[in-house]
């Protein structure tokens, strides 16, 4: 079992990684929230252990999220104390640019409904059909119909953002 | 298998994604070789997956840590702390606890009107310590609301090093005690729940079962006493588990009994959000702890005094 955490940890880690960073858009917590989750596999050790793993990591993606904002609430009340203000540090050209394309993507993925979004990540993360869809409930069969779905809608909707993006620029 | 007319949107993505049976990729493959249609379809899709898969690329983090190797993982979920109990866990028990209690209370009472002054005792001050002189209001004039929970108007022990006692106010005004609040101890002794269910007991009464009082930490007002039988009842040691509040309105819990009972209460942690720190100290064959949102060290603070003091009883 240890043999099969320990494979598994050193194919599907990043892919952990990506598919946290996707439900709370912070690197440094999604590296946490990976660890916590392949820690909690060592304790369980889980039948499906790669199953396992992403049901994990997206109710703790979840449980972020709610904590999220409640902090964002909590930060808002101290939002007259000048120290709790982010500084406005000029951000270079390119890290400009990457953070608009991030945002641009990011929008359009969000636009999704969140079971095509969950089945699209799970996808992306490298999980099976039949594995999306005991992670999800829905039926084997119905998961090629969601990723066609999702994945019209998610280039429509960034092909959209970018043309909105450029109108904008233009006017 | 009769071969469709065409092949379906969600087919050849699943052709794509290789999440077909191989029998049914060759019905689709030798359609494919004769339909120039759903060629250009496969096509399509096919850009429309690379272009969904180049677009998610870019939600790539940036990769700031190398990972830890998997020995360091082990090592650190070997060397981890003691899991912690979560406020949200004890609040579900103690809804839980407080439904089967109204429910207990309301079957074996019937229509008669709760009794609000056998509730006071549930939130009195266990009269322990010298030090502190609270006293409890009637609550009958009280024109608040009764699902709320007002905050004790006592200070908040601070450092663990000072004296919690003396930091209680000597006068305090404690809660109307909410209907929900009726509790088993309205309940005759010989229509007490069964053992095995947790009961919800005012302060006076914890002793008697329990063969001493239940530990707490002294000198902050108790709002709730619950027991409940251990499961090796042979040996008749129940867990108690003492809710008290302080100034700022933060509970905390101590929880004594068998170590396997207090560690599975403990361990009930949920899976995320905000969890209660949890201090404990194993004596023997059995473990008390004190759990609540404070910094570790008056936790740790904490457990010690209510293991001195239960070393002194």
């Amino acid at each position: 079992m240890a043999d099969e955490l320990e494979q598994l940890y050193q194919t599907t880690y990043q892919a952990v990684v990506r598919f946290l960073y996707r439900k709370v858009w912070d690197a440094d917590r999604a590296e946490d929230l990976a660890q916590e989750v392949f820690m909690r596999a060592l304790s369980h050790r889980p039948e499906k252990p790669r199953a396992w793993v992403f049901a994990v990591a997206a109710n703790l993606a979840r449980d972020e999220a709610r904590a999220a904002i409640r902090r964002r609430r909590h930060l808002t009340l101290l939002s007259a104390d000048p120290a709790g203000r982010p500084s406005a540090a000029p951000s270079a050209d390119e890290v400009v640019e990457e953070d608009e394309r991030q945002a641009e993507v990011r929008l359009a993925l969000d636009s999704l409904t969140p079971r095509d979004r969950e089945v699209l990540l799970l996808w992306d993360a490298g999980l099976s059909y039949p594995e999306i869809a005991e992670r999800t409930g829905l039926a084997v069969g119905a998961i090629g119909t969601t990723l066609a779905r999702a994945r019209k809608r998610l280039v429509d909707a960034h092909a959209r953002q970018h043309d909105d993006d450029d109108a904008a620029a233009h006017s | 298998m009769t071969t469709p007319l065409h092949i379906p949107d969600d087919e050849l993505h699943a052709y794509l994604d290789q999440a077909l049976p191989r029998s049914r990729c060759v019905t689709l493959e030798s359609h494919l070789a004769a339909c120039p249609g759903c060629r250009a379809r496969r096509d399509a899709t096919a850009a429309l997956r690379d272009r969904t898969t180049l677009l998610l690329a870019q939600l790539t983090p940036e990769r700031k840590r190398i990972p830890p190797s998997f020995e360091e993982l082990q090592r650190r979920a070997v060397a981890r702390p003691a899991p912690r109990f979560g406020w949200r866990d004890a609040a579900w028990a103690a809804s839980i606890l407080l439904a089967v209690g109204v429910g207990y209370g309301m079957r074996t009472a019937g229509p008669r009107a709760p009794s609000t002054g056998a509730t006071e005792r549930a939130a009195e001050v266990p009269p322990a310590t010298p030090l502190v002189s609270a006293s409890v209001e009637a609550p009958a004039a009280s024109s608040e609301s009764p699902g709320e929970r007002t905050a004790v108007s006592f200070r908040e022990p601070g450092l663990p090093s000072e004296d919690l006692a003396d930091q209680v106010a000597p006068e305090a005004t404690l809660p109307s005690p909410r209907s929900s609040e009726i509790s088993t101890d309205t309940l005759p002794p010989e229509t007490a729940p069964t053992a095995g269910l947790w009961r919800t007991v005012a302060w006076a009464e914890a002793g008697t079962p329990t063969g001493g009082q239940p530990p707490r930490v002294d000198g902050v007002p108790v709002v709730e006493v619950q027991v409940k039988p251990s499961r090796d009842r042979e040996r008749e040691t129940p867990v108690t588990v003492v809710a008290q509040q302080l100034a700022s309105g933060q509970l905390i819990t101590t929880i004594e009994g068998p170590v396997e009972d207090v560690w599975a209460l403990l361990s009930r942690r949920g899976d995320g959000g905000e969890t209660a720190g949890a201090e404990t100290v194993r004596q023997g064959s059995r473990l008390l702890a004190v759990t609540g949102q404070l910094p570790a060290d008056s936790l740790r603070a904490m457990v010690r005094r209510v293991n001195a003091a239960r070393r002194v009883q």
